[in-house]
């Protein structure tokens, strides 16, 4: 998608790269709550006489929670209005123009000089709506680019080194559980030591989707980056040459919906 | 004492975790040279190592939160006024769509139908004070 974004920008584009981060919408919640959540299952890990501490230390993850869902909100809430500048969901013309066949049709037209005079207004409005559009968000895209890179790049620091520190030291905690456990009881129970080694695989393989997920929502924030700032470089291209050639399309449309009127007429 | 940055702080909190990894690799490679009373005091500076770890990357949490109060009110006054153009859409489709009605009636001239056209006028006038 970024590839894409690095050439011609139309506002489809910006719309899909507004959406990436609804995957995101739904996880990051449950992934700053696991900040604190992986150290209190360290703390399971912990020998009975060290626990109580480690939960106390535990807490001092839950300060900065709110802070950090209160980011992640401003980063979503950016994106859910830069994907509504960019789709036309919020209009409400269409319906308006439809009405205007039924209008001309009684007023003596006849039905092909209805549909290319409604054809025509219609792309009349496509275009201006679609310049007002592109005016906004290239506006919006200058003006919190710096901040966008601020935010995504902190928001990744707070998965990877934040929460990848505490699911470090839960592996850690967990290997050293295990492992003691095997050295205490691998000559009196083997059997123990067996069942001890696959709890050990189990607890093993969800820590290891944990970090995967911790991985995934890292590059998502890289994405996010990136493509801002494919938006960023490009959005003054979009007011000359580059905004015809997006335009084409709806141009081309413009001219066969002339050319029909004429007809139409003459 | 000057204050930490988060960077600094991440970085206190990765060093006591690989250093808790080390007291734990020693603990495990000397296990049978070691007495029970050794063993139960390197499991328990291997802990003491891990909350500090621990607490530092808190740290670092509550510092990235300070630090982006800036930048947080910044995006949010700027989704403010994205949205309020989200808003002006629906008015400027209004102002469009009275365009849009004023090409009909020049149409309906160009026709040579004056019916239509009286009609079209008629929807102008509409459009405009809808």
């Amino acid at each position: 998608m970024f590839l894409v974004l690095a050439g011609c920008v139309d506002l489809s584009e910006v719309g899909k790269f507004a959406t990436t981060l609804e995957s995101a919408k739904a996880s990051f919640p449950a992934l700053v709550a696991d900040i604190q959540n992986s150290c209190i299952r360290r703390a399971n890990f912990a020998p009975e006489r060290t626990r109580e501490d480690v939960l106390q230390h535990c807490g001092n993850l839950a300060t900065s929670k709110d802070g950090l869902l209160q980011a992640q909100q401003v980063l979503l809430n950016y994106m859910e209005a830069l994907k509504n500048l960019s789709s036309d969901s919020s209009l409400t013309y269409g319906e308006k123009l439809d009405r205007l066949s039924d209008t001309l049709s009684k007023s003596g037209l006849d039905d092909s000089q209805v549909k290319a005079t409604t054809g025509l207004a219609k792309k009349l409005v496509d275009a201006a709506i679609n310049g007002y559009r592109k005016k906004e968000i290239e506006k919006l895209v200058g003006q919190t680019n710096d901040d966008i890179q601020t935010l995504t790049g902190a928001l990744k620091k707070v998965v990877t080194d934040g929460y990848g520190n505490e699911l470090k030291l839960e592996e850690e905690a967990m290997n050293t559980f295990y492992e003691t456990n095997i050295h205490e009881y691998a000559e009196k129970e083997p059997l123990t030591v067996t069942l001890v080694k696959r709890n050990w695989t189990t607890d093993f393989a969800a820590l290891q989707t944990k970090k995967d997920a911790a991985a995934a929502y890292a590059k998502t924030m890289d994405s996010i980056a990136d493509g801002h700032k494919q938006l960023y470089d490009s959005r003054n291209k979009w007011s000359t040459a580059s905004l015809v050639k997006d335009l084409s399309s709806d141009i081309s449309d413009l001219y066969q919906s002339t050319e029909q009127v004429y007809k139409a007429f003459k | 004492m000057s204050k930490l940055s988060s960077d600094q702080a991440y970085e206190l909190a990765n060093e006591f975790h690989d250093l808790s990894v080390a007291v734990g690799n020693y603990r495990f490679d000397q296990w049978d040279d070691l007495s029970a009373a050794q063993r139960k005091r390197l499991e328990d500076l291997q802990w003491t190592l891990m909350n500090y770890s621990s607490d530092f990357t808190a740290q670092a949490l509550n510092f990235v939160v300070d630090d982006l109060q800036g930048t947080v009110d910044k995006i949010t006054a700027a989704t403010a006024n994205a949205n309020k153009a989200i808003a002006n859409i629906k008015v400027v489709s209004k102002v469009l769509a009275i365009a849009a009605s004023a090409t009909v009636l020049g149409a309906s001239i160009m026709s040579g139908n004056p019916d239509g056209a009286l009609k079209a006028a008629d929807d102008l006038l509409q459009a405009v004070t809808a």
